[in-house]
This record gives structure tokens, sequence and C-alpha cells, in this order.
């Protein structure tokens, strides 16, 4: 790995501006304005999908069994895992001092953002009275009523709050030079002023570029912090309650495995058609893949890790209950295909990683980044639904199937994410042109 | 009236040994302007260490106590389920951190806008020169010396030009920015 270039050798600074700024002044393509089309139009569902729930309510969402977070509780903490992983992967990278990650944190961040978004959606869909949703907020109110903060559901809101709030600071600050160049190159006048608006009157200062620099170092570290926190808060929601599957300490770790794993596949799924039609493969290189490739793997062997352990202790443990939703709700019951395709596209497609061929082959990377998406969304999926369907009452174990309306919530928030990323990568540079020009100047020295 | 005088080098290394040469004539108020961090830029400038952490912590300490204070607001008015003490310390904690570490940030970007940087500032006289637009942002390295006194400005423009830089003028802010 240590071989290959971070950058393709030949490019000075001048050249560097012109090909990483060009996708921002190039007329959008027609394929651009097709796929811009199609995720608006998927968008629309989420739309029909709120509205149908404002509507009607949680019983647009669940049959009335006993599975009451279906869906919707299941994309939250899919998009929750893929943001925090997006933040943890640019601010972790950052305090590791590692140079691959000037061509990829961009992106990171703007995933970890767009993805934040969906998860609001999701966790503000999944309580069914969206209307309500202010009460989750900690605040004290005149009516004497807040969050019951000895539950670790009620950090959820709070938690998410901080780490959106601390991680778009540290995005915008990463984003402000770059900001200053996009002013200066405006070919209008219009742009000039949006992006001069959004530059602050940033002139690379050697005063300010002190300041700058820890301070980005310093919401670095508190955004790693943020990120693994959210998500072991996220994992406590589950850990901390009595049902068999969720109460484990082991919750928490997984979480973080499984948001690692899914967050640097969907980079890798992001970026690699990014970097072919957005001509930024002379910076974002076979390198970056493989680096993203080997995260998956050992994340996915800590998911596989988990999944052992919980059976391990299910059958260990002599308990009947346990014993009943590890080998017969999950492995032969009725959600085995589910719990069967998980264990293979979250744990067993990743095992290709240990080829270096497949690593480095763009079509096995694209297919297995889409596989462990899947494979960490239904992971979730076992996770909350097949635990809540075997609860303490035989006579009350049934199916839980999706309706339309979790469908739009679903389809809707994936559109809208794709959305967001196509603006974002019209809008801005998908690579961080200034982290660029840095590491070559550091790798020349 | 102040009068800049920029004047842009090649490369990182030329701007350093600029930088260096004429903070040892004892030129004091000098700047740099550069599309990324050059290491080295602040000791060669002979800046301080960065007080952002002070503020950071400041913001911490502030986010802790506004979480704590919060909780045991909360606390007054709805006792805790399970017959759990109202000051439960571990049980406090997780909310406590998470808004310490809100306060933290908040702090780091309130002390760069209202204090360390004079930004947002959408005017500088430097931006009066095109050449400095064109580059600064992108692949110039630029110097900048700024004086009140007319003479110094000149003798700046001909120290700059004899250190190698290119496209040396001297801006004069206009008399009310």
């Amino acid at each position: 790995m240590s071989g290959r270039p971070l950058l393709a050798p030949g490019s000075d600074d001048e050249a560097l501006t012109a090909s990483l700024f060009a996708p921002v002044w190039r007329p959008a393509s027609r394929g651009y304005k097709r796929l811009l089309g199609f995720g608006l139009a998927g968008t629309a569902l989420l739309g029909v999908g709120l509205v149908q729930l404002g509507r009607v309510g949680l019983s647009s969402l669940s049959d009335g069994g006993n599975v009451a977070w279906g869906v919707d509780a299941v994309s939250f903490t899919w998009w929750v895992g893929l943001a925090q992983a997006g933040t943890m992967l640019s601010a972790g990278l950052l305090l590791f001092e590692q140079p691959w990650r000037s061509g990829i944190h961009r992106a990171a961040e703007a995933m970890a953002l767009f993805a934040g978004g969906c998860a609001v959606l999701c966790g503000v869909a999944s309580t069914g009275r969206p209307g309500l949703d202010h009460w989750l907020l900690p605040f004290p109110s005149a009516a004497g009523l807040g969050p019951q903060l000895d539950s670790p559901l009620s950090w959820s809101a709070p938690a998410l709050i901080s780490w959106g709030a601390v991680s778009l600071l540290f995005g915008y600050l990463g984003l402000l030079p770059d900001l200053a160049t996009l002013r200066d190159r405006s070919p209008t006048r219009a742009a000039r002023l949006c992006y001069g608006v959004l530059a602050l009157g940033w002139r690379g200062s050697g005063r300010h570029w002190a300041h700058w620099k820890l301070s980005y170092l310093l919401l670095g570290g508190l955004c790693t912090a943020l990120s693994l926190g959210g998500q072991a808060v996220v994992a406590f929601a589950f850990a901390t309650s009595q049902l068999t599957g969720w109460h484990s300490t082991l919750l928490p770790v997984c979480f973080v495995a499984g948001a690692l794993c899914s967050g640097a596949a969907m980079l890798a799924l992001l970026l690699l058609p990014a970097s072919r039609l957005l001509g930024l493969g002379h910076v974002i290189t076979d390198r970056h893949f493989d680096a993203l490739n080997r995260l998956v793997l050992a994340t996915s062997l800590v998911l596989l890790y988990g999944r052992a352990v919980e059976a391990f202790i299910a059958w260990y443990s002599g308990e009947p209950d346990a014993d009943a939703l590890f080998f017969h709700a999950r492995l032969a019951g009725p959600y085995a295909p589910v719990c069967w395709t998980m264990l293979l596209c979250a744990c067993g497609v990743p095992q290709l990683y240990w080829f270096e061929r497949a690593r480095a082959s763009a079509r096995v990377t694209l297919a297995v980044s889409l596989l462990v998406s899947v494979g960490v969304w239904l992971d979730r999926f076992v996770s909350v639904v097949v635990s809540l369907h075997h609860d303490l009452v035989a006579s009350s174990w049934t199916v839980y199937l999706p309706t339309w309306v979790d469908a739009c919530l679903l389809l809707g928030s994936l559109s809208f994410f794709l959305t967001s990323m196509l603006l974002f990568f019209k809008l801005m540079p998908g690579v961080a042109a200034s982290g660029v020009k840095e590491l070559k100047e550091e790798l020349a020295a | 009236m102040m009068h800049w005088v920029l004047g842009e080098f090649a490369e990182p290394r030329a701007l350093l040994g600029a930088v260096r040469t004429l903070r040892g004539e004892h030129v004091r108020v000098l700047d740099t302007h550069t599309p990324y961090r050059v290491h080295g830029l602040d000791d060669a400038l002979g800046l301080p260490r960065s007080p952002v952490r002070w503020w950071a912590l400041a913001g911490a300490l502030l986010g802790a106590a506004a979480g704590w204070a919060l909780q045991l607001s909360f606390v007054e008015r709805l006792p805790l389920e399970g017959n759990k003490p109202p000051l439960s310390v571990p049980l406090f904690l997780p909310f406590t951190l998470e808004v310490m570490a809100l306060g933290a940030g908040l702090a780091i970007a309130a002390a760069l806008l209202l204090r360390l940087w004079d930004l947002p500032r959408p005017y500088h006289p430097a931006f009066e020169h095109e050449a400095f637009v064109s580059s600064a942002s992108s692949s110039g390295f630029w110097l900048s010396v700024s004086t009140g006194v007319p003479e110094d400005a000149e003798r700046a423009r001909g120290r700059l030009e004899a250190l190698g830089a290119k496209n040396v003028a001297v801006i004069v802010e206009p008399e009310g920015r």
C-alpha cells in the first residue's frame, strides 16, 4: 500500500486549483441533471410519507403488533451511524495525522452532514407524532415538563445537537480556505457575492492560520469524542433495556464498528463514481480506496465478533428465552432470510478484502461497498425489529412487515441524501484543495 | 492613512526566507498570505501560541456547568424514577459531557470571530491589488508590510523587490475605511 502514490505526480498549485475547482465552474452535464431530477423526485416521497404520518400517526408505521419501532428506527440508527462515521473518519484521521485524509475528508464531512439530516428526519418520523417532537429537546419549560434525563433515550437529542453543531463548525473551518478560492475565482458577480459572504473575508493571513491550526485540531478532537459518544448513546438506548438481544454491554462497540464499516463503505461508494465523473482521479487514488477497504474489513471483523459473542452468551447462559431468540427466531425463524443476508453482506462479503486484487479492483469495491451498506442496515434491522418481535409474551409474536409509509420514508431519505451530495459536489470542491496542496508540499519536502 | 506593501513569492521557502530576513532587519508589522498552512511560518513571524485553547477550556467549563444546572432544575421539578437520589452523579455525566463539548466548540467559534480573527471582514485593502486576488488563495505566497509612514512604505517596497518578490505594490487604504 505504501508504494502507491497519494497524489499523481506532476501537478503544481495552479494546475491543482484548476482541476479541483473545475467541476464547480463547468456547466452541469445532462447525466448530472437527470440524476438530480431522479433524486428530487425521490425526495418528494419523503414529503408524502411525512404528510401521511402527520395525518394518521403511528398506526401508519405499525400494524399494532409488538414491533412499534420499525423501519424508521432502523433507518435512524443506520443514518446516525453513517453521519458519525463520516465525522470519525475526517476528525480521527486528522488526530492520527494520516496523510491519506486530505483526499477524502471533504466528502466524509459532507456525508456526515447530510446523513445527519436524514437521521433527524427518520428520528422525527419514528416517534409517530412529528408535531410534538420538540418535547425531545432538553429545555426548562414553564409547564415543568422536560425529558427524563435518567433514560439514555433522552440523551439522543442533545447528543445529536452537540455533534451536529460542532461537526458543522469543524467542516466549515476546513472549508474556509477553499471558499476564499471560490470567491476569488468566481466568474460571475453573483457567485462572487455568495462565496464572498461565506468566505468571511478570508485572506490566508499568517496570523489567521496560526489560530486556525489549533482551532481545527481542537474541534477535531471534540468531533471525534462527540461521534464516539453519540454512537454509544444510541447503543445505550437499546443496551439499558431489559429486552433480550438489546441488553448487552457489547452493543456500543458493535455500533461504533458497524457505523465505521458502513461509513467507509458508503464513502467508497460515493467517491468511486465521483472521482471518475469529476476528474479527481489524481487526488483520490487507489491508495485511498485501499485504505477505506482495509477499514471495512477490520470493522466487519469486529461486527462478526460481536454477533458471535452474542450467540455464544445466549447459548452459554442457558436462558431458554435468549436461546429461542438467537437460534430459533434469528437463524431459523421467520426472519432467517434477513439474518443470513445480514451475516453474508456485513460480515462475509468484506472478507474478499483480504486479497489485494479485490481491494484494488473498482468493480469489486463498488459491489462490496453496496452490499456492506445493505448489510449494516439489515444488522440494525435484526437488532431493532427481531428483538422487539421476540418479546417475553409468546402469544404476541407477529411478523412485522413495513408499511408503504415506511418505504416512502426510507426511499425518500435515500433520495434526499443523493440530492444533497449531488448539489454539494456541484457547489463546493469535493476534495479539500488547500489540504491537497499542503500534502503536496509536505511530500516534496 | 495606512500603506500596505504587498509582494508575491513563487514558493513557500522563498517566503519563509524573506520573512526571516525582514524580521532580522526589525520590520515588525509583517503578515503573510498563503493558500495553505506553511510549516514554520508561525515561528518565522514570531507569533505566540494561539490562546484559542483557553477559550475552549472556558467554554467547556461553562457548558459543563450549564448542563449540570439544567439537569438539577429538571430533577427539582420532576424527581428521577426508581427512587434515585436527586443528585445522581453517574447519571448526570453523559448529558454534562455533551453540553461541555458543545460549549467548547461554540467558544472556539466565538473566539475566532469576535476576538482572534478580524473576520468577517469582506473588504481589505489587499483585495485592491489584482495580482493578490488572482493568486493569494490558490498559488501565490504573499508578504505584506503595513505602515502609516509613506517613506517607510517606499523603503519596504525596495526591500521586497530586492528579496525577489514579484508584483510588488503599495496600496494606500482610503480614508474612512
